[in-house]
């Protein structure tokens, strides 16, 4: 007979990057389990099931057979939830290969400018005393080994104030350096150039939906420009190859007649279309986490791996995560156009209160900290963002390159001048740097 | 105890076609429409739509692969995602494969496991995307039930796995017509009506109970006859649409979820594979 009161729980198959598992209460390497459970996908609720040979069955094909240490021995969890919480972001993990052929990323684009050039803006610079502050607590209470909702709650408290003051420069900074990704990358594609510019034209449609105004001037020198809505100052990038953009493109940038066509791009697709800067990635020197390419990439590394959070290192390694936050509100929950999200306004907090609350309940808890599944995540995460094909015997398409290669930083004058509109020309006045 | 007496007739050391016909003589005089409804079985199992075929249930990154590579992968064939892949083949597999696979067989690792199905949608529990194979070689293993369950009660201890291997194993096309039947009859009862469809398809592979097929060799995209879902999953992904459209977050696992079913419907129409939803077993709106 089984001493049920010492069994723990151990998985007998698991698909790992599908989340589908099998877990039953048993001893190590017997099959004599008390009780299973089955879970996957997308609500991860535990399911009994009558025999553990439908769990072994699993095994022979994509399922994994247990969840073995180094040295082969099974590892036990205490508790049915730790056991969901590792499968449940193991699944996360899996949205760094999505589409089962390994890390997809966008083509690279190629840099706009020197780091630390004249009028250079590091994001770090627009980091205000009040938003280190908050940044300190927030840290605090997301390195913590606290879990569970009085923990979420804390973490939101920090994350509303942090994400009000972020929407006054660090997310419009963030929001250009995108569209600036995006559109060179859209002039140097020749093949699917269609889909490429449906997709900046969402992210410029779904910025302005969040209080952020992206302008694309194709005057000589050609560039690209970010402001929250109604501001007269804002951040500009000289972009020179969107000389190779036929004219035509810009009425449709943005374009309200055209947000139709932009909508085939659904909200999770854009995700992995919108870049993160360089300047924007988390660590720095021998700490730095490796590069996450977009945002979709993001939302899977940084809700699958603990290790992440623990890597940002200021408040501005932060922003990706808050944008990524915002981005999860669904357009029927987002101001009306009338009444942009900006900050100090109760559109402008509803709005981060929201999505502060979506971010404090994504990001990983500590209830696997300790356990060996706390590093083995990691190490997947680690592994799949380094594109590694591993596969016995695999001869499937290479890993593509993981690196985005954005520019580094944006000038400090950029040029505002004759940049078209969403429904014509609109002169700007010359801009001077936030903060 | 041995297996026989567990169930003389069903675990006789006579050839399926054989055991059937007991079985349905034995039931002749109370069950009047039992040998109607074998035929009925058998019809419907010949139809070129719901007929008998292999399918093997992926879940939508394992599908993905499949369809990316060109090739179905099997257990062995496949490392461990998290954690060691040191030990990861069991002393309960191996004891179970080499009753399967008897050193006069192909080994293990060159077989592909799959079930017998109707007109269902699979086992869910393996993925919620049933794909359906065109052909089965007529020499292709197969075994009444899910090849573990030898291990456990009530069949396990009784006689040595191999003997209860030979006693459950056939060969497609000469004995899982007859396997198929005695899995289905039993469930029909004693009803004086004849069986439909839908029934059957679903009295063949019902929640975690299954007829086994051990393919040997792999197969690729081209050899998919359809690919099932169940309505349930297209129903998830509906309410997750409209829950949005009402101004709800998704989950990261929602959004997930949702991205890969994108990417499969995508996948498959780029390999002109036909999907099909399956509302009640052996029924089909489109």
């Amino acid at each position: 007979m089984t001493d049920t009161t010492k069994n723990l729980w151990f998985i007998d198959a698991w698909a790992v990057l599908d989340g589908y598992a099998f877990a039953s209460r048993r001893p190590p390497k017997s099959i004599d389990a008390e009780v299973i459970f089955f879970v996957a996908p997308p609500y991860f609720e535990p399911e009994p099931v009558a025999s553990l040979a439908t769990a072994l069955a699993a095994t022979r094909g994509h399922f994994q057979e247990g969840f073995r240490d180094a040295e082969g021995a099974e590892i036990g969890f205490a508790t049915l939830d730790q056991v969901i919480e590792a499968i449940r972001r193991g699944y996360r993990a899996g949205g760094l290969d999505l589409g089962g052929g390994g890390l997809a990323v966008p083509s690279p684009a190629e840099p706009l400018e020197p780091a630390g050039g004249a009028g250079f803006i590091h994001p770090s610079e627009l980091v205000d005393n009040e938003m280190r502050k908050t940044w300190t607590e927030l840290r605090s209470e997301l390195t913590s080994t606290a879990t569970g909702v009085e923990h979420e709650n804390r973490l939101q408290q920090w994350l509303v104030p942090l994400l009000e003051r972020a929407m006054l420069q660090l997310v419009p900074k963030f929001v250009g350096y995108a569209a600036v990704g995006m559109l060179v990358r859209l002039a140097r594609t020749t093949h699917g150039r269609s889909a490429a510019t449906r997709e900046v034209c969402a992210w410029i449609d779904k910025a302005r939906a969040l209080g952020v105004d992206v302008w694309v001037s194709l005057q000589n020198p050609p560039s690209v420009s970010a402001s929250v809505v109604g501001a007269a100052t804002g951040f500009g990038w000289p972009t020179p190859q969107l000389a190779a953009l036929p004219g035509e493109v810009l009425q449709f940038l943005g374009s309200p007649l055209h947000q139709s066509d932009n909508a085939q791009v659904s909200d999770v697709d854009l995700l992995f279309n919108v870049p993160i800067a360089d300047v924007f990635q988390a660590g720095s020197a021998a700490s730095r986490y490796p590069m996450v390419p977009t945002l979709g990439h993001l939302m899977a590394a940084a809700t699958a791996d603990r290790r992440y959070v623990h890597t940002v290192e200021s408040a501005h390694q932060i922003v990706p995560l808050l944008v990524l936050a915002l981005l999860q509100v669904p357009d029927a929950a987002l101001p009306h156009p009338a009444f942009p999200p900006r900050s100090g306004t109760s559109e402008g907090h509803d709005l981060a209160s929201r999505a502060a609350s979506w971010l404090a309940r994504a990001l990983p808890s500590a209830s696997l900290h300790g356990h060996p599944a706390e590093e083995a995540l990691h190490a997947l995460t680690f592994h799949l963002l380094r594109g590694d094909h591993d596969d016995e015997g695999d001869d499937g398409t290479p890993a593509r390159p993981i690196a985005p290669n954005l520019p580094p930083g944006g000038p400090s004058r950029p040029d505002f001048s004759a940049v078209p509109s969403r429904t014509g020309v609109r002169h700007v006045p010359t801009p001077v740097r936030l903060g | 105890m041995t297996l026989q007496d567990l169930d003389p007739l069903y675990f006789s050391d006579k050839p399926w076609a054989d055991r059937l016909k007991d079985w349905l003589a034995q039931r002749a005089s109370s069950q009047t429409f039992i040998s109607a409804d074998a035929h009925a079985v058998e019809a419907i199992s010949q139809r070129p739509d719901i007929g008998l075929r292999m399918a093997v249930n992926m879940p939508p990154h394992a599908l993905l692969r499949f369809l990316h590579e060109g090739r179905y992968k099997n257990g062995y064939e496949l490392p461990a995602r998290a954690g060691s892949g040191k030990g990861s083949t069991s002393d309960t597999r191996r004891e179970v494969d080499a009753a399967l696979f008897p050193s006069s067989s192909p080994p293990p690792a060159e077989h592909y496991f799959g079930a017998a199905v109707l007109g269902g949608s699979g086992v869910r529990y393996y993925g919620e995307y049933c794909v359906v194979l065109k052909v089965v070689a007529d020499d292709t293993q197969v075994l009444d039930r899910n090849s573990y369950d030898a291990k456990f009660p009530p069949l396990v201890g009784l006689e040595s796995i191999g003997n209860i291997m030979d006693r459950l194993r056939g060969r497609w096309r000469r004995d899982v017509v007859p396997m198929v039947k005695l899995k289905i009859l039993p469930e029909l009862g004693v009803a004086p009506r004849l069986t439909t469809a839908g029934t059957a398809s679903e009295a063949l592979l019902h929640d975690e109970s299954f007829v086994e097929v051990h393919k040997h060799g792999t197969f690729g995209p081209g050899d998919v006859h359809e690919v099932r879902e169940s309505a349930a999953d297209a129903s998830v992904e509906t309410d997750l649409a409209g829950r949005r459209q009402r101004g709800r977050l998704r989950t990261v696992e929602e959004s997930i979820w949702l991205a890969r079913r994108h990417l499969v419907d995508r996948a498959l129409a780029a390999h002109d594979i036909r999907t099909r939803i399956i509302v009640t077993a052996g029924r089909t709106p489109r």
